[in-house]
């Protein structure tokens, strides 16, 4: 296309035919041929050039010149050449000659970017990260440190091995005594007697004993036959990816053994009751093991299913427990809570990002270290499996390197973030305001540019903060849960309830403890002669213990900085669930989810152990 | 006797343009004009006149159409423009005033600047 433009295929162009059509002696042909190649002007100038040497050579010819004279008079064809080539190119149209110095000036410019992109893209293709601290084991060293006798894992796994098929009832949730099917779930739950023991065995052993690793011990396969994928070869990988399938079992031993503390009041077995309740409590503490936020997040699930089974029986057999029994239990429930904020350390989740970084950076020895490929690939499977590194990503993986921080500017950014998260997990809600955590992760995700300067905080951090105010909420119900205790202690002394909370302290309560939303005391009152414990909940409004209507009645999902629930209230922002006007009920406990037929999985057994699944 | 490059370098424009000034003329019948018009003083390698031509060209002093000759042949023909006349103009009387200091000075005999004809230096 660009010969048939430039006249080529035309001739019109063709230098070399205009030569040899001129038929002009040799001698004189190879001097235009000579001059006009040296000019280095475009095709065009050239063919001008020589047109108007031929013209000149035949006029000299002409006039009887002979070849040896007019190559003679010609003088010297480089300079010639040279001279010629200099003032056709300063004949040129400014636009045209500013065109041309524009474009040399932008290819040279691209040149040295593609120059410093080559070097940049050898700096991160050849990079490798160099793992030195084995994270894995520290986070083990516990757990490998504990005498076997100490460990509560092999109980929990020989528990679960123990329990024959749940059996499957088609309820959202498994039935309690007096509901439709409970006789079946009794059933069962008498049949599992020794894995109920094996459970209350292991809760009763001083640490997990879960030895976190990549590649699952033979007694563990069992447990998890239909997942031959957990099992993985090598120790290379960063921590983040390693399986805690452990925990999504334990949770399901917690349901078995809040539905035989259910079991144990229903027959009238306060000490079996007790011994269940405790259980929950210390496989709670004991799942707190390696602080990862998982772990922490369980925990705080398996602590509220205690919270919520004590005060379910506390309120459903209010004489099963004796005096003895119920301080045992305020104790026990005390000894997690009590008061005191439940709080977390983060370092197991320190440990796991520092991994993750130095499986994706590389190491200078002094703490410091850029983005490799290795890495970014590691990083971009995290962020979306199903779609493996295209060229176009192999292309940018050089800018991501040089736009990203570097290996230390990113984890004193994280540590930044995670002391952002401390602060505000000290600070009561009522308290606080809008994380600052959130603000900065928020900020960071909604830019490009800063997504891929903090890259692995981009694609693998988030949520941190939701675990402080979850914990705050599980300290609301342990604080609810002793009041509930003290009550039950009082009306037994005196035959009745008392008419305000003030009279429990401090012979059956330490102080009235707060209600953390709006940093007063928990609301008591009394309805139709029963008591009634709420908080004010996320409105910061006192409804007189009115719940807010379904789904809302359970607010612990729905705590929100007032600054934000305000902007709900304005209607600047819509909450899914819409504005939550009412009280969180804690004593008496609320069912949050009553007994209905499940619409997803009618054949699920009522305990979903891997190793049962079809 | 041929001038100096220097001088040759002043001087070569300037005569190009005026020996364009009464009509159109190409490339070799100026380089031979020159030579035989100056006795030789003037004379130039054919070389030079091109790239001459093409600044003079550059500078608008002259213009240049492509024409076919009696002999159906096509010849590019050079021309003097407005600006190359009022250019000439002043060439001429800065090259007088260059006469008259000269001769002055002694360095050219009173006669060359009377009769107005430039003797080549020997």
């Amino acid at each position: 296309m660009r010969d048939v433009v430039r006249g080529r295929l035309t001739g019109r162009l063709d230098l070399e035919a205009m030569i040899e059509a001129a038929q002009l002696p040799d001698a004189l042909a190879q001097l235009v041929r000579n001059v006009t190649r040296r000019t280095r002007l475009s095709r065009l100038e050239k063919v001008t050039v020589a047109e108007e040497l031929l013209s000149h050579f035949r006029d000299g010819l002409n006039q009887g010149g002979s070849p040896g004279e007019l190559v003679r008079d010609f003088g010297d064809p480089a300079q010639a050449a040279r001279l010629i080539g200099r003032a056709k190119r300063r004949n040129r149209p400014l636009a045209y000659r500013a065109a041309v110095r524009s474009m040399q000036a932008a290819c040279g410019l691209i040149g040295v970017v593609l120059l410093l992109y080559g070097l940049v893209a050898i700096r991160f293709f050849a990079g490798r990260p160099n793992p030195t601290v084995d994270f894995l084991q520290r986070l083990n060293a516990e757990t490998l440190a504990a005498p076997p006798a100490d460990r509560a894992w092999p109980e929990y796994r020989a528990a679960i091995l123990s329990l024959r098929r749940p059996p499957e009832l088609g309820y959202r949730r498994t039935p309690r005594p007096g509901e439709p099917g409970w006789e079946v779930v009794e059933e069962y739950l008498v049949g599992s007697r020794s894995a109920l023991e094996h459970i209350r065995a292991g809760a009763a052993r001083s640490v997990l004993g879960y030895e976190l690793r990549f590649t699952m011990p033979a007694q563990d396969i069992e447990l998890w036959p239909a997942r031959p994928g957990v099992v993985e070869s090598g120790t290379t990988l960063p921590i983040y990816g390693i399986s805690v399938h452990h925990l999504m079992e334990m949770r399901q031993l917690v349901l078995l053994l809040a539905d035989d503390a259910r079991r144990a009041a229903f027959r009238g077995e306060p000490e079996t009751a007790l011994a269940d309740i405790g259980a929950l409590l210390s496989m709670a503490e004991q799942v707190r093991e390696s602080g990862f936020v998982i772990n922490d997040v369980v925990a705080l699930l398996m602590f509220t299913r205690a919270f919520m089974v004590a005060c379910e029986l506390l309120h459903d057999y209010p004489d099963l427990f004796s005096e003895e029994q119920l301080t045992a239990l305020a104790h026990r429930l005390g000894g997690v809570a009590g008061g005191t904020p439940i709080r977390f350390s983060m370092e197991g989740e320190r440990s796991a990002f520092a991994d993750v970084v130095q499986h994706v950076y590389t190491d200078n020895g002094r703490g410091d270290g850029h983005l490799t490929w290795h890495g970014l690939k590691l990083l971009l499977f995290w962020r979306d499996v199903t779609k493996p590194p295209d060229a176009v990503t192999m292309a940018a993986g050089p800018a991501v390197g040089v736009i990203g921080v570097s290996r230390a500017e990113l984890m004193d950014k994280y540590d930044e973030l995670l002391a952002m998260v401390q602060a505000d997990a000290i600070l009561p809600l009522w308290k606080r305001g809008k994380s600052l955590f959130e603000v900065e992760i928020d900020r960071i995700k909604s830019s490009v540019t800063e997504s891929v300067r903090f890259l692995p905080i981009a694609v693998l951090v988030g949520g941190l903060d939701r675990v402080s105010v979850r914990a705050e909420l599980l300290t609301q119900r342990a604080d609810a849960t002793l009041v509930a205790i003290a009550l039950q202690l009082y009306r037994r002394r005196h035959g009745e309830w008392p008419a305000e909370l003030d009279a429990l302290v401090p012979l059956l309560l330490p102080r009235v403890p707060p209600d953390r939303f709006d940093g007063g005391p928990i609301k008591y009152i009394l309805r139709d002669g029963d008591p009634v414990l709420y908080v004010v909940g996320t409105d910061r409004d006192d409804d007189r213990g009115r719940t807010p209507p379904p789904p809302n009645a359970d607010h612990t999902m729905f705590w929100l900085p007032l600054e934000e629930f305000e902007q709900v209230v304005a209607g600047r922002v819509v909450l899914h669930n819409g504005v939550l006007d009412g009280d969180w009920v804690l004593w008496p406990p609320a069912d949050p989810d009553p007994l209905g037929p499940s619409e997803t999985a009618k054949s699920a057994p009522i305990y979903k152990f891997q190793r049962h699944r079809p | 006797m041929r001038v100096e490059r220097e001088l040759m370098r002043g001087a070569g424009p300037v005569a190009v343009l005026r020996l364009l000034e009464p009509g159109e003329m190409y490339g070799y019948e100026l380089v031979s004009a020159l030579g035989k018009r100056t006795d030789g003083v003037l004379a130039m390698g054919h070389s030079t006149l091109y790239p001459l031509l093409y600044n003079l060209e550059a500078k608008k002093l002259i213009a240049s159409r492509w024409r076919r000759a009696e002999t159906n042949r096509r010849r590019r023909y050079y021309s003097l423009t407005d600006r190359g006349r009022k250019r000439l103009a002043a060439e001429r009387g800065q090259w007088k005033a260059l006469v008259r200091a000269l001769t002055q000075i002694g360095v050219l005999p009173e006669a060359a600047t009377a009769s107005g004809r430039v003797e080549p230096v020997r």
